[in-house]
Protein backbone atom coordinates (compact mmCIF):
# COMPACT_ATOMS: atom_id res chain seq x y z
CA UNK A 1 0.00 0.00 0.00
CA UNK A 2 1.15 3.10 -0.81
CA UNK A 3 1.97 6.07 1.90
CA UNK A 4 -0.34 7.98 0.79
CA UNK A 5 -3.60 5.52 1.07
CA UNK A 6 -2.01 4.50 3.91
CA UNK A 7 -2.76 8.18 5.16
CA UNK A 8 -5.93 7.71 3.44
CA UNK A 9 -6.95 4.85 5.82
CA UNK A 10 -5.68 6.29 8.84
CA UNK A 11 -7.79 8.97 8.08
CA UNK A 12 -10.48 7.42 7.40
CA UNK A 13 -10.15 5.25 10.48
CA UNK A 14 -10.12 8.28 12.45
CA UNK A 15 -13.56 9.37 10.77
CA UNK A 16 -14.78 6.29 11.75
CA UNK A 17 -18.22 6.78 13.34
CA UNK A 18 -19.36 8.81 10.18
CA UNK A 19 -18.34 6.77 7.94
CA UNK A 20 -19.51 3.90 9.82
CA UNK A 21 -22.54 4.75 9.86
CA UNK A 22 -22.65 5.64 6.11
CA UNK A 23 -21.36 2.22 5.43
CA UNK A 24 -24.23 0.36 7.60
CA UNK A 25 -26.67 2.22 5.49
CA UNK A 26 -25.23 1.42 1.79
CA UNK A 27 -24.97 -1.87 3.11
CA UNK A 28 -28.74 -2.20 4.16
CA UNK A 29 -29.48 -0.87 0.85
CA UNK A 30 -27.20 -3.30 -0.86
CA UNK A 31 -29.22 -6.02 1.12
CA UNK A 32 -32.44 -4.79 0.15
CA UNK A 33 -31.58 -4.28 -3.43
CA UNK A 34 -29.98 -7.81 -3.86
CA UNK A 35 -32.74 -9.61 -1.79
CA UNK A 36 -35.30 -8.33 -3.99
CA UNK A 37 -33.81 -9.83 -6.97
CA UNK A 38 -32.73 -13.01 -5.14
CA UNK A 39 -36.77 -13.70 -3.95
CA UNK A 40 -37.83 -12.72 -7.70
CA UNK A 41 -35.39 -15.52 -8.77
CA UNK A 42 -35.80 -18.30 -6.17
CA UNK A 43 -39.75 -17.79 -6.48
CA UNK A 44 -39.59 -18.36 -10.31
CA UNK A 45 -37.01 -21.09 -9.49
CA UNK A 46 -39.46 -22.77 -7.15
CA UNK A 47 -42.21 -22.76 -8.78
CA UNK A 48 -40.66 -23.76 -12.37
CA UNK A 49 -39.30 -26.56 -10.38
CA UNK A 50 -42.54 -27.73 -9.21
CA UNK A 51 -44.22 -27.87 -12.90
CA UNK A 52 -41.10 -29.17 -14.96
CA UNK A 53 -42.96 -32.36 -15.29
CA UNK A 54 -46.48 -31.74 -15.81
CA UNK A 55 -47.63 -31.39 -19.51
CA UNK A 56 -51.13 -29.83 -18.30
CA UNK A 57 -52.82 -29.76 -15.61
CA UNK A 58 -57.19 -29.95 -15.93
CA UNK A 59 -59.07 -28.95 -13.96
CA UNK A 60 -62.66 -27.32 -13.70
CA UNK A 61 -63.21 -23.92 -16.17
CA UNK A 62 -61.43 -20.95 -14.57
CA UNK A 63 -58.77 -18.88 -14.60
CA UNK A 64 -55.93 -20.61 -15.69
CA UNK A 65 -53.33 -19.16 -13.84
CA UNK A 66 -55.91 -19.62 -10.43
CA UNK A 67 -56.42 -23.96 -11.93
CA UNK A 68 -52.40 -23.97 -11.94
CA UNK A 69 -51.80 -22.43 -8.51
CA UNK A 70 -54.57 -24.50 -6.23
CA UNK A 71 -53.58 -27.83 -8.42
CA UNK A 72 -50.22 -27.83 -8.56
CA UNK A 73 -48.86 -25.20 -5.62
CA UNK A 74 -51.68 -25.59 -2.81
CA UNK A 75 -51.99 -21.98 -2.86
CA UNK A 76 -56.53 -20.65 -3.23
CA UNK A 77 -59.13 -23.04 -3.65
CA UNK A 78 -60.70 -24.71 -6.33
CA UNK A 79 -63.93 -23.02 -7.35
CA UNK A 80 -65.48 -26.46 -8.53
CA UNK A 81 -64.44 -29.97 -8.74
CA UNK A 82 -64.63 -32.64 -11.71
CA UNK A 83 -66.36 -35.68 -12.45
CA UNK A 84 -65.06 -38.94 -11.91
CA UNK A 85 -65.75 -40.13 -15.48
CA UNK A 86 -64.16 -36.91 -16.39
CA UNK A 87 -61.17 -38.22 -14.89
CA UNK A 88 -61.59 -41.73 -16.66
CA UNK A 89 -61.98 -40.06 -20.25
CA UNK A 90 -58.52 -38.26 -19.47
CA UNK A 91 -56.40 -41.22 -18.57
CA UNK A 92 -57.69 -43.43 -21.05
CA UNK A 93 -57.00 -40.86 -24.25
CA UNK A 94 -54.37 -42.51 -26.18
CA UNK A 95 -51.91 -39.52 -26.08
CA UNK A 96 -51.77 -39.49 -22.47
CA UNK A 97 -48.64 -41.11 -20.93
CA UNK A 98 -49.71 -40.72 -17.38
CA UNK A 99 -52.52 -39.14 -15.29
CA UNK A 100 -52.40 -38.22 -11.44
CA UNK A 101 -56.12 -37.53 -9.76
CA UNK A 102 -55.64 -34.97 -7.02
CA UNK A 103 -58.27 -34.16 -4.24
CA UNK A 104 -58.43 -31.40 -2.08
CA UNK A 105 -59.80 -29.71 0.62
CA UNK A 106 -58.97 -31.13 4.14
CA UNK A 107 -56.03 -30.35 6.27
CA UNK A 108 -53.70 -31.76 8.26
CA UNK A 109 -52.55 -28.84 11.32
CA UNK A 110 -52.63 -26.02 8.19
CA UNK A 111 -50.82 -28.74 5.69
CA UNK A 112 -52.91 -29.61 2.92
CA UNK A 113 -54.05 -33.40 2.54
CA UNK A 114 -53.95 -34.31 -0.83
CA UNK A 115 -56.01 -37.60 -1.98
CA UNK A 116 -54.14 -39.35 -4.93
CA UNK A 117 -53.28 -42.50 -6.45
CA UNK A 118 -50.17 -44.97 -6.26
CA UNK A 119 -50.05 -42.94 -9.69
CA UNK A 120 -48.55 -39.74 -7.66
CA UNK A 121 -45.31 -41.76 -6.50
CA UNK A 122 -44.65 -43.34 -9.67
CA UNK A 123 -44.88 -40.23 -12.14
CA UNK A 124 -44.62 -36.80 -10.05
CA UNK A 125 -41.74 -35.48 -11.65
CA UNK A 126 -39.92 -31.70 -10.39
CA UNK A 127 -37.19 -29.80 -10.88
CA UNK A 128 -34.94 -31.45 -13.74
CA UNK A 129 -37.30 -34.30 -14.21
CA UNK A 130 -36.67 -36.45 -11.41
CA UNK A 131 -38.62 -39.01 -9.08
CA UNK A 132 -40.25 -38.40 -5.90
CA UNK A 133 -38.34 -40.49 -3.57
CA UNK A 134 -38.96 -41.64 0.22
CA UNK A 135 -36.99 -40.79 3.11
CA UNK A 136 -38.20 -43.40 5.09
CA UNK A 137 -41.20 -45.92 4.53
CA UNK A 138 -43.04 -46.51 1.38
CA UNK A 139 -46.15 -45.60 -0.32
CA UNK A 140 -49.42 -45.78 0.92
CA UNK A 141 -50.77 -49.64 0.38
CA UNK A 142 -53.74 -49.65 3.46
CA UNK A 143 -56.82 -47.93 3.18
CA UNK A 144 -56.22 -45.54 6.12
CA UNK A 145 -51.95 -44.82 5.27
CA UNK A 146 -50.56 -41.40 5.05
CA UNK A 147 -47.31 -40.05 3.26
CA UNK A 148 -46.10 -37.29 4.72
CA UNK A 149 -44.19 -34.63 2.73
CA UNK A 150 -40.48 -33.84 4.49
CA UNK A 151 -41.65 -30.20 5.48
CA UNK A 152 -44.63 -31.94 7.49
CA UNK A 153 -42.63 -34.88 9.14
CA UNK A 154 -39.77 -32.43 10.20
CA UNK A 155 -42.20 -29.45 11.43
CA UNK A 156 -44.64 -32.11 13.18
CA UNK A 157 -41.92 -34.64 14.20
CA UNK A 158 -44.03 -37.43 12.75
CA UNK A 159 -42.00 -40.76 11.72
CA UNK A 160 -43.71 -43.98 10.38
CA UNK A 161 -45.80 -45.78 12.28
CA UNK A 162 -47.07 -42.48 14.08
CA UNK A 163 -51.11 -41.77 14.16
CA UNK A 164 -52.46 -38.50 12.49
CA UNK A 165 -55.89 -37.39 12.73
CA UNK A 166 -56.64 -35.02 9.79
CA UNK A 167 -59.04 -32.13 10.13
CA UNK A 168 -61.94 -31.58 7.25
CA UNK A 169 -61.59 -27.97 5.38
CA UNK A 170 -58.34 -25.67 5.97
CA UNK A 171 -57.32 -23.68 8.67
CA UNK A 172 -55.17 -24.20 11.57
CA UNK A 173 -57.76 -24.47 14.21
CA UNK A 174 -60.27 -26.88 12.01
CA UNK A 175 -64.35 -27.14 13.76
CA UNK A 176 -64.34 -30.65 12.12
CA UNK A 177 -61.85 -33.70 12.69
CA UNK A 178 -62.61 -36.94 11.25
CA UNK A 179 -60.95 -38.17 14.79
CA UNK A 180 -62.88 -41.44 14.20
CA UNK A 181 -60.90 -42.59 11.15
CA UNK A 182 -57.19 -41.83 12.10
CA UNK A 183 -54.62 -42.34 9.56
CA UNK A 184 -51.35 -44.50 10.13
CA UNK A 185 -47.56 -42.58 8.74
CA UNK A 186 -46.44 -45.45 6.24
CA UNK A 187 -44.04 -42.79 4.46
CA UNK A 188 -42.33 -39.84 4.20
CA UNK A 189 -40.80 -38.10 1.07
CA UNK A 190 -37.31 -36.83 0.99
CA UNK A 191 -37.28 -33.24 0.34
CA UNK A 192 -38.38 -31.53 -3.00
CA UNK A 193 -38.39 -27.92 -2.64
CA UNK A 194 -41.65 -28.15 -4.12
CA UNK A 195 -45.42 -28.06 -2.13
CA UNK A 196 -44.76 -31.83 -2.12
CA UNK A 197 -43.24 -31.50 1.02
CA UNK A 198 -45.90 -29.65 2.86
CA UNK A 199 -48.72 -32.34 1.61
CA UNK A 200 -49.60 -34.83 3.63
CA UNK A 201 -50.97 -37.56 1.07
CA UNK A 202 -53.52 -40.23 1.09
CA UNK A 203 -55.48 -42.44 -1.04
CA UNK A 204 -58.78 -40.98 -2.80
CA UNK A 205 -60.49 -44.08 -1.19
CA UNK A 206 -59.60 -42.91 1.89
CA UNK A 207 -60.64 -39.65 1.08
CA UNK A 208 -63.78 -40.80 -0.04
CA UNK A 209 -64.11 -43.30 3.40
CA UNK A 210 -63.19 -40.22 5.84
CA UNK A 211 -66.33 -38.46 4.25
CA UNK A 212 -69.02 -41.50 3.83
CA UNK A 213 -70.81 -40.56 7.31
CA UNK A 214 -70.42 -36.86 6.22
CA UNK A 215 -72.62 -34.16 4.77
CA UNK A 216 -73.10 -30.67 3.72
CA UNK A 217 -69.48 -30.38 5.62
CA UNK A 218 -70.09 -31.56 9.06
CA UNK A 219 -70.30 -35.33 10.77
CA UNK A 220 -74.39 -36.97 10.02
CA UNK A 221 -75.82 -36.71 13.57
CA UNK A 222 -76.54 -40.08 14.46
CA UNK A 223 -74.61 -41.98 12.00
CA UNK A 224 -71.06 -42.95 12.10
CA UNK A 225 -69.65 -45.45 10.44
CA UNK A 226 -66.47 -47.18 11.85
CA UNK A 227 -63.40 -47.51 10.52
CA UNK A 228 -63.25 -51.23 10.00
CA UNK A 229 -66.49 -50.99 7.54
CA UNK A 230 -65.43 -48.54 5.01
CA UNK A 231 -64.38 -51.54 2.81
CA UNK A 232 -67.95 -52.57 2.62
CA UNK A 233 -68.97 -49.15 0.59
CA UNK A 234 -68.28 -48.47 -2.64
CA UNK A 235 -64.93 -46.14 -2.22
CA UNK A 236 -65.09 -44.76 -5.82
CA UNK A 237 -64.64 -41.17 -5.71
CA UNK A 238 -68.17 -38.93 -7.42
CA UNK A 239 -65.12 -36.21 -7.92
CA UNK A 240 -62.07 -35.20 -7.74
CA UNK A 241 -60.15 -31.01 -7.57
CA UNK A 242 -57.91 -31.66 -10.80
CA UNK A 243 -55.53 -33.67 -12.49
CA UNK A 244 -52.36 -33.60 -13.76
CA UNK A 245 -51.18 -35.05 -17.12
CA UNK A 246 -48.25 -36.58 -18.79
CA UNK A 247 -48.19 -36.89 -22.08
CA UNK A 248 -46.32 -39.52 -24.63
CA UNK A 249 -45.02 -36.50 -26.64
CA UNK A 250 -44.67 -33.43 -25.15
CA UNK A 251 -45.14 -31.61 -28.24
CA UNK A 252 -48.95 -32.97 -28.47
CA UNK A 253 -49.67 -30.80 -25.62
CA UNK A 254 -51.42 -28.27 -27.73
CA UNK A 255 -53.43 -30.10 -29.43
CA UNK A 256 -54.75 -32.45 -26.33
CA UNK A 257 -55.42 -29.13 -24.51
CA UNK A 258 -57.84 -28.45 -27.66
CA UNK A 259 -59.32 -31.33 -27.09
CA UNK A 260 -59.92 -31.41 -23.32
CA UNK A 261 -61.08 -27.83 -23.45
CA UNK A 262 -63.58 -28.44 -26.23
CA UNK A 263 -64.59 -32.21 -26.44
CA UNK A 264 -65.09 -32.68 -23.00
CA UNK A 265 -68.62 -34.13 -21.71
CA UNK A 266 -67.99 -31.16 -18.82
CA UNK A 267 -66.38 -27.98 -19.10
CA UNK A 268 -63.03 -28.39 -18.23
CA UNK A 269 -59.70 -26.82 -18.31
CA UNK A 270 -57.02 -27.77 -19.69
CA UNK A 271 -53.58 -25.83 -18.92
CA UNK A 272 -50.25 -25.83 -19.73
CA UNK A 273 -48.21 -25.40 -16.72
CA UNK A 274 -45.40 -23.36 -17.92
CA UNK A 275 -47.28 -21.39 -19.78
CA UNK A 276 -49.99 -20.27 -17.39
CA UNK A 277 -46.47 -19.68 -14.86
CA UNK A 278 -44.90 -17.72 -17.46
CA UNK A 279 -48.19 -15.53 -17.96
CA UNK A 280 -48.38 -14.80 -14.18
CA UNK A 281 -45.18 -13.78 -14.27
CA UNK A 282 -45.83 -11.30 -17.31
CA UNK A 283 -48.37 -10.03 -14.95
CA UNK A 284 -46.44 -9.92 -11.69
CA UNK A 285 -43.18 -8.36 -13.20
CA UNK A 286 -44.89 -4.95 -13.08
CA UNK A 287 -44.80 -4.97 -9.59
CA UNK A 288 -41.46 -7.07 -9.11
CA UNK A 289 -40.10 -3.92 -11.39
CA UNK A 290 -41.54 -1.59 -9.20
CA UNK A 291 -40.01 -2.87 -6.20
CA UNK A 292 -36.31 -3.29 -7.83
CA UNK A 293 -36.94 0.40 -8.63
CA UNK A 294 -37.65 1.32 -5.57
CA UNK A 295 -34.43 -0.54 -3.94
CA UNK A 296 -32.52 1.10 -6.48
CA UNK A 297 -34.09 4.22 -5.09
CA UNK A 298 -32.92 3.23 -1.86
CA UNK A 299 -29.33 2.43 -2.59
CA UNK A 300 -29.44 5.85 -4.85
CA UNK A 301 -30.67 7.51 -1.59
CA UNK A 302 -27.74 5.53 0.63
CA UNK A 303 -24.89 6.53 -1.82
CA UNK A 304 -26.23 10.12 -1.74
CA UNK A 305 -25.84 9.97 2.03
CA UNK A 306 -22.18 8.85 1.57
CA UNK A 307 -21.35 11.63 -0.88
CA UNK A 308 -22.93 14.40 1.83
CA UNK A 309 -20.72 12.95 4.72
CA UNK A 310 -17.29 13.08 2.63
CA UNK A 311 -18.35 16.38 1.20
CA UNK A 312 -19.06 17.63 4.63
CA UNK A 313 -16.02 16.55 5.58
CA UNK A 314 -14.19 18.13 3.67
CA UNK A 315 -14.52 21.62 5.36
CA UNK A 316 -13.32 20.02 8.23
CA UNK A 317 -10.32 18.22 6.83
CA UNK A 318 -9.24 21.84 4.88
CA UNK A 319 -6.27 21.44 6.93
CA UNK A 320 -5.59 17.31 6.72
CA UNK A 321 -5.42 17.97 2.79
CA UNK A 322 -3.52 21.44 3.07
CA UNK A 323 -0.98 19.49 5.10
CA UNK A 324 -0.54 16.52 3.05
CA UNK A 325 0.01 19.14 0.06
CA UNK A 326 2.52 20.80 1.62
CA UNK A 327 4.30 17.68 2.48
CA UNK A 328 4.29 17.15 -1.72
CA UNK A 329 1.10 15.21 -2.21
CA UNK A 330 -0.15 16.76 -5.55
CA UNK A 331 -3.17 18.08 -6.79
CA UNK A 332 -4.15 14.89 -8.67
CA UNK A 333 -3.22 12.36 -5.40
CA UNK A 334 -5.78 15.02 -3.54
CA UNK A 335 -8.33 13.48 -5.84
CA UNK A 336 -7.85 10.14 -6.01
CA UNK A 337 -7.85 10.33 -2.38
CA UNK A 338 -11.41 11.30 -1.98
CA UNK A 339 -12.81 9.62 -4.71
CA UNK A 340 -11.01 6.22 -3.21
CA UNK A 341 -12.66 6.59 0.17
CA UNK A 342 -15.65 6.82 -1.30
CA UNK A 343 -15.21 3.82 -3.59
CA UNK A 344 -13.69 2.31 -0.56
CA UNK A 345 -17.10 2.33 1.37
CA UNK A 346 -18.94 1.43 -1.49
CA UNK A 347 -17.09 -1.23 -2.51
CA UNK A 348 -17.15 -2.13 1.44
CA UNK A 349 -21.05 -2.01 1.32
CA UNK A 350 -21.73 -3.74 -1.50
CA UNK A 351 -19.82 -6.56 0.52
CA UNK A 352 -21.09 -6.22 3.65
CA UNK A 353 -24.72 -6.26 2.00
CA UNK A 354 -24.72 -9.39 0.33
CA UNK A 355 -22.98 -10.98 3.37
CA UNK A 356 -26.17 -9.89 5.30
CA UNK A 357 -27.97 -11.23 2.32
CA UNK A 358 -26.38 -14.48 3.17
CA UNK A 359 -26.58 -14.49 6.64
CA UNK A 360 -30.92 -12.91 6.28
CA UNK A 361 -31.64 -16.06 3.00
CA UNK A 362 -30.05 -19.11 5.72
CA UNK A 363 -31.73 -17.83 9.10
CA UNK A 364 -34.76 -17.03 7.08
CA UNK A 365 -35.09 -19.26 4.20
CA UNK A 366 -36.65 -22.31 6.34
CA UNK A 367 -39.30 -19.72 7.36
CA UNK A 368 -40.09 -18.64 3.86
CA UNK A 369 -40.48 -22.25 2.87
CA UNK A 370 -42.85 -23.22 6.03
CA UNK A 371 -45.36 -20.43 5.64
CA UNK A 372 -45.06 -19.78 1.55
CA UNK A 373 -43.70 -22.91 0.32
CA UNK A 374 -41.12 -20.62 -0.99
CA UNK A 375 -37.75 -22.81 -1.46
CA UNK A 376 -35.01 -19.91 -0.82
CA UNK A 377 -31.66 -21.28 -0.64
CA UNK A 378 -28.47 -19.70 0.54
CA UNK A 379 -25.98 -20.41 -2.28
CA UNK A 380 -23.27 -17.76 -3.95
CA UNK A 381 -24.16 -14.58 -6.31
CA UNK A 382 -25.59 -15.16 -9.37
CA UNK A 383 -24.40 -13.48 -12.21
CA UNK A 384 -27.60 -11.23 -12.13
CA UNK A 385 -26.58 -10.28 -8.67
CA UNK A 386 -23.25 -9.57 -9.47
CA UNK A 387 -24.50 -7.71 -12.35
CA UNK A 388 -26.43 -5.52 -9.45
CA UNK A 389 -23.70 -5.26 -7.02
CA UNK A 390 -21.24 -3.93 -10.13
CA UNK A 391 -23.91 -1.48 -10.88
CA UNK A 392 -23.74 -0.43 -7.44
CA UNK A 393 -19.67 0.37 -7.00
CA UNK A 394 -20.04 1.83 -10.88
CA UNK A 395 -22.66 4.72 -9.52
CA UNK A 396 -20.93 4.44 -5.92
CA UNK A 397 -17.36 5.48 -8.06
CA UNK A 398 -19.14 8.20 -10.19
CA UNK A 399 -20.60 9.40 -7.05
CA UNK A 400 -17.37 9.81 -5.55
CA UNK A 401 -15.82 11.46 -8.01
CA UNK A 402 -17.57 15.08 -6.57
CA UNK A 403 -16.09 15.01 -3.48
CA UNK A 404 -12.97 14.11 -5.32
CA UNK A 405 -13.12 16.88 -7.46
CA UNK A 406 -13.94 19.24 -4.93
CA UNK A 407 -10.85 18.19 -3.09
CA UNK A 408 -9.25 18.83 -6.09
CA UNK A 409 -10.51 22.54 -6.63
CA UNK A 410 -10.12 23.29 -2.72
CA UNK A 411 -6.74 21.34 -2.68
CA UNK A 412 -5.62 24.28 -5.68
CA UNK A 413 -6.63 27.27 -4.17
CA UNK A 414 -5.80 26.44 -0.62
CA UNK A 415 -1.90 25.91 -1.88
CA UNK A 416 -2.14 29.27 -4.07
CA UNK A 417 -3.83 31.39 -1.17
CA UNK A 418 -1.11 31.95 2.12
CA UNK A 419 -4.48 32.62 4.05
CA UNK A 420 -4.53 29.55 5.83
CA UNK B 1 -49.69 -15.73 8.20
CA UNK B 2 -51.51 -16.94 5.29
CA UNK B 3 -52.79 -13.49 4.54
CA UNK B 4 -50.47 -12.72 2.15
CA UNK B 5 -50.33 -15.70 -0.63
CA UNK B 6 -54.39 -15.07 -0.44
CA UNK B 7 -54.12 -11.28 -1.16
CA UNK B 8 -51.74 -11.96 -3.90
CA UNK B 9 -54.30 -14.98 -5.94
CA UNK B 10 -56.78 -12.87 -5.88
CA UNK B 11 -55.17 -9.85 -6.92
CA UNK B 12 -53.74 -12.12 -9.88
CA UNK B 13 -57.13 -14.12 -10.70
CA UNK B 14 -58.40 -10.32 -10.86
CA UNK B 15 -56.36 -9.74 -13.74
CA UNK B 16 -57.60 -10.85 -17.19
CA UNK B 17 -55.36 -13.26 -18.32
CA UNK B 18 -55.31 -14.50 -21.92
CA UNK B 19 -56.53 -17.84 -21.26
CA UNK B 20 -54.66 -20.40 -22.65
CA UNK B 21 -57.81 -22.37 -23.55
CA UNK B 22 -58.37 -23.96 -27.07
CA UNK B 23 -61.44 -22.18 -27.36
CA UNK B 24 -62.01 -19.84 -30.33
CA UNK B 25 -59.57 -17.29 -29.18
CA UNK B 26 -60.55 -13.79 -28.40
CA UNK B 27 -60.88 -11.51 -31.71
CA UNK B 28 -58.28 -9.03 -31.13
CA UNK B 29 -56.93 -6.70 -34.01
CA UNK B 30 -53.30 -6.52 -33.89
CA UNK B 31 -52.58 -9.22 -31.62
CA UNK B 32 -52.59 -13.04 -32.91
CA UNK B 33 -51.63 -16.13 -30.94
CA UNK B 34 -48.56 -18.86 -32.12
CA UNK B 35 -48.05 -21.75 -30.70
CA UNK B 36 -44.46 -23.82 -31.05
CA UNK B 37 -44.50 -27.45 -30.39
CA UNK B 38 -41.56 -29.10 -31.01
CA UNK B 39 -41.43 -32.83 -31.36
CA UNK B 40 -38.60 -34.82 -32.73
CA UNK B 41 -37.24 -33.74 -35.47
CA UNK B 42 -40.60 -31.41 -36.42
CA UNK B 43 -41.10 -27.78 -35.60
CA UNK B 44 -44.95 -27.08 -35.99
CA UNK B 45 -46.23 -23.60 -35.37
CA UNK B 46 -50.11 -22.70 -35.18
CA UNK B 47 -51.33 -19.37 -36.07
CA UNK B 48 -54.10 -17.52 -34.83
CA UNK B 49 -54.99 -13.89 -36.05
CA UNK B 50 -57.58 -12.07 -37.18
CA UNK B 51 -57.27 -11.56 -40.80
CA UNK B 52 -57.56 -7.49 -40.51
CA UNK B 53 -53.84 -8.40 -39.23
CA UNK B 54 -52.92 -9.58 -42.05
CA UNK B 55 -55.17 -7.88 -45.14
CA UNK B 56 -56.86 -4.99 -42.85
CA UNK B 57 -60.63 -5.89 -44.31
CA UNK B 58 -62.48 -9.01 -42.70
CA UNK B 59 -65.10 -9.73 -45.61
CA UNK B 60 -64.75 -11.36 -48.86
CA UNK B 61 -62.49 -9.06 -50.89
CA UNK B 62 -64.48 -7.35 -53.00
CA UNK B 63 -62.24 -4.52 -55.11
CA UNK B 64 -59.45 -5.64 -57.47
CA UNK B 65 -57.03 -4.48 -54.62
CA UNK B 66 -58.38 -6.38 -51.64
CA UNK B 67 -58.37 -9.51 -54.34
CA UNK B 68 -54.73 -8.87 -54.39
CA UNK B 69 -54.26 -8.24 -50.76
CA UNK B 70 -55.35 -11.76 -50.04
CA UNK B 71 -53.23 -13.24 -53.12
CA UNK B 72 -49.85 -11.08 -51.88
CA UNK B 73 -50.89 -12.26 -48.14
CA UNK B 74 -51.46 -16.12 -48.96
CA UNK B 75 -48.26 -15.73 -50.90
CA UNK B 76 -46.21 -14.50 -48.34
CA UNK B 77 -47.50 -16.98 -45.68
CA UNK B 78 -46.83 -19.59 -48.22
CA UNK B 79 -42.95 -18.88 -47.64
CA UNK B 80 -42.76 -19.59 -44.02
CA UNK B 81 -38.86 -19.76 -44.08
CA UNK B 82 -38.58 -15.58 -44.01
CA UNK B 83 -41.45 -15.37 -41.48
CA UNK B 84 -40.18 -17.88 -39.38
CA UNK B 85 -36.65 -18.24 -38.57
CA UNK B 86 -34.99 -20.81 -36.09
CA UNK B 87 -31.93 -21.34 -34.87
CA UNK B 88 -29.68 -21.59 -38.25
CA UNK B 89 -27.88 -24.86 -36.77
CA UNK B 90 -30.85 -26.74 -36.16
CA UNK B 91 -30.78 -26.67 -40.01
CA UNK B 92 -34.84 -26.14 -40.14
CA UNK B 93 -36.50 -26.07 -43.99
CA UNK B 94 -40.09 -26.09 -44.31
CA UNK B 95 -42.00 -29.05 -44.90
CA UNK B 96 -45.66 -27.67 -45.36
CA UNK B 97 -48.22 -24.68 -44.80
CA UNK B 98 -51.82 -24.83 -44.39
CA UNK B 99 -54.24 -21.88 -44.43
CA UNK B 100 -57.32 -21.63 -43.87
CA UNK B 101 -59.67 -18.76 -43.80
CA UNK B 102 -63.05 -17.80 -45.48
CA UNK B 103 -61.51 -15.63 -47.87
CA UNK B 104 -59.28 -17.92 -49.11
CA UNK B 105 -62.56 -20.32 -49.47
CA UNK B 106 -64.45 -17.89 -51.78
CA UNK B 107 -67.72 -20.40 -51.94
CA UNK B 108 -67.68 -20.57 -47.78
CA UNK B 109 -69.64 -17.86 -46.45
CA UNK B 110 -68.53 -15.27 -44.09
CA UNK B 111 -68.98 -15.49 -40.24
CA UNK B 112 -72.10 -13.73 -38.99
CA UNK B 113 -70.62 -11.64 -36.82
CA UNK B 114 -69.12 -9.76 -39.69
CA UNK B 115 -65.17 -10.66 -38.19
CA UNK B 116 -62.95 -13.49 -39.86
CA UNK B 117 -60.20 -15.42 -38.49
CA UNK B 118 -56.48 -16.79 -40.79
CA UNK B 119 -55.06 -20.13 -38.99
CA UNK B 120 -52.13 -21.11 -40.15
CA UNK B 121 -50.12 -24.74 -39.20
CA UNK B 122 -46.48 -24.48 -40.67
CA UNK B 123 -44.28 -27.76 -40.23
CA UNK B 124 -40.50 -27.29 -40.39
CA UNK B 125 -38.51 -30.21 -40.43
CA UNK B 126 -35.14 -29.84 -38.41
CA UNK B 127 -31.99 -31.72 -38.79
CA UNK B 128 -30.92 -31.08 -35.90
CA UNK B 129 -33.34 -30.59 -33.40
CA UNK B 130 -31.44 -30.54 -30.44
CA UNK B 131 -29.66 -27.43 -31.68
CA UNK B 132 -33.10 -25.37 -32.04
CA UNK B 133 -33.11 -23.32 -29.18
CA UNK B 134 -34.81 -20.20 -30.63
CA UNK B 135 -37.25 -18.63 -33.76
CA UNK B 136 -37.09 -15.39 -35.03
CA UNK B 137 -40.90 -13.70 -36.01
CA UNK B 138 -40.78 -12.00 -39.13
CA UNK B 139 -44.35 -11.30 -39.08
CA UNK B 140 -44.02 -8.00 -37.50
CA UNK B 141 -42.28 -7.16 -40.73
CA UNK B 142 -44.46 -8.18 -43.29
CA UNK B 143 -47.74 -7.39 -41.44
CA UNK B 144 -47.35 -4.08 -39.89
CA UNK B 145 -50.67 -4.06 -38.44
CA UNK B 146 -49.82 -7.33 -36.52
CA UNK B 147 -48.61 -5.12 -33.30
CA UNK B 148 -48.34 -8.67 -30.77
CA UNK B 149 -47.72 -12.02 -30.73
CA UNK B 150 -48.59 -14.22 -27.60
CA UNK B 151 -46.34 -17.10 -28.36
CA UNK B 152 -46.59 -20.44 -26.65
CA UNK B 153 -43.70 -23.11 -26.85
CA UNK B 154 -43.68 -26.84 -25.97
CA UNK B 155 -40.87 -28.97 -26.10
CA UNK B 156 -38.44 -30.90 -24.99
CA UNK B 157 -36.95 -28.66 -22.34
CA UNK B 158 -40.27 -27.53 -20.93
CA UNK B 159 -43.12 -24.87 -21.94
CA UNK B 160 -43.02 -21.23 -21.55
CA UNK B 161 -45.10 -18.63 -22.95
CA UNK B 162 -43.82 -15.24 -23.87
CA UNK B 163 -44.96 -11.99 -25.64
CA UNK B 164 -43.71 -10.76 -28.48
CA UNK B 165 -43.83 -7.37 -30.32
CA UNK B 166 -42.15 -5.26 -33.28
CA UNK B 167 -39.33 -4.80 -30.73
CA UNK B 168 -39.22 -8.47 -29.27
CA UNK B 169 -39.34 -10.80 -32.10
CA UNK B 170 -37.54 -13.73 -30.53
CA UNK B 171 -38.54 -16.56 -28.94
CA UNK B 172 -35.38 -18.30 -27.06
CA UNK B 173 -36.41 -21.21 -24.76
Amino acid sequence: MSPLLLLAARSAWNRRLTLGMTLIAVALSVTLLLGVERVRHEARNSFAQSVAGTDLVVGARTSPVQLMLYAVFRLGEATHNIRWQSYRAIAENPAVAWSIPLSLGDSHHGFPVIGTSSAYFEHFRYGDAQALAFSAGKPFAEIFDAVLGAEVAARLGYRPGNRIVLSHGMGDVSLAEHTDKPFTVVGILAPTGTPVDRSVHISLEAMQAIHLDWQGGAPLPGLSIPAEYVRKFDLTPQEITAVLVGLKSRAAVFKVQRDLNTRSAEPLLAVLPGVALDQLWQVVGIAERTLLAVSAMVVAVGLAGLVAVVLAGLGERRRELAILRSVGARPSEIFVLLTAEGLFVTVLGALLGAALLALLTALLGPLAQAHYGLAIRARWISSDELALLGAVVAVGLVASLLPGYRAYRISLADGLTPRL
Amino acid sequence: MNRLPCLFIASVCLWPLSAAAGEPAAHVHGAASLQVAIDGKNLTLNLESPLNNFVGFEHAPRTEKQKAAVRAMAERLNQPASLFIASPAAACTPLSVKLESPVLEPTKPSAGDGHADLDGEFVFRCEHPEALRALEVGLFQAFPRLQRVDAQVAGPRGQSAVRLSPQQRRIAW
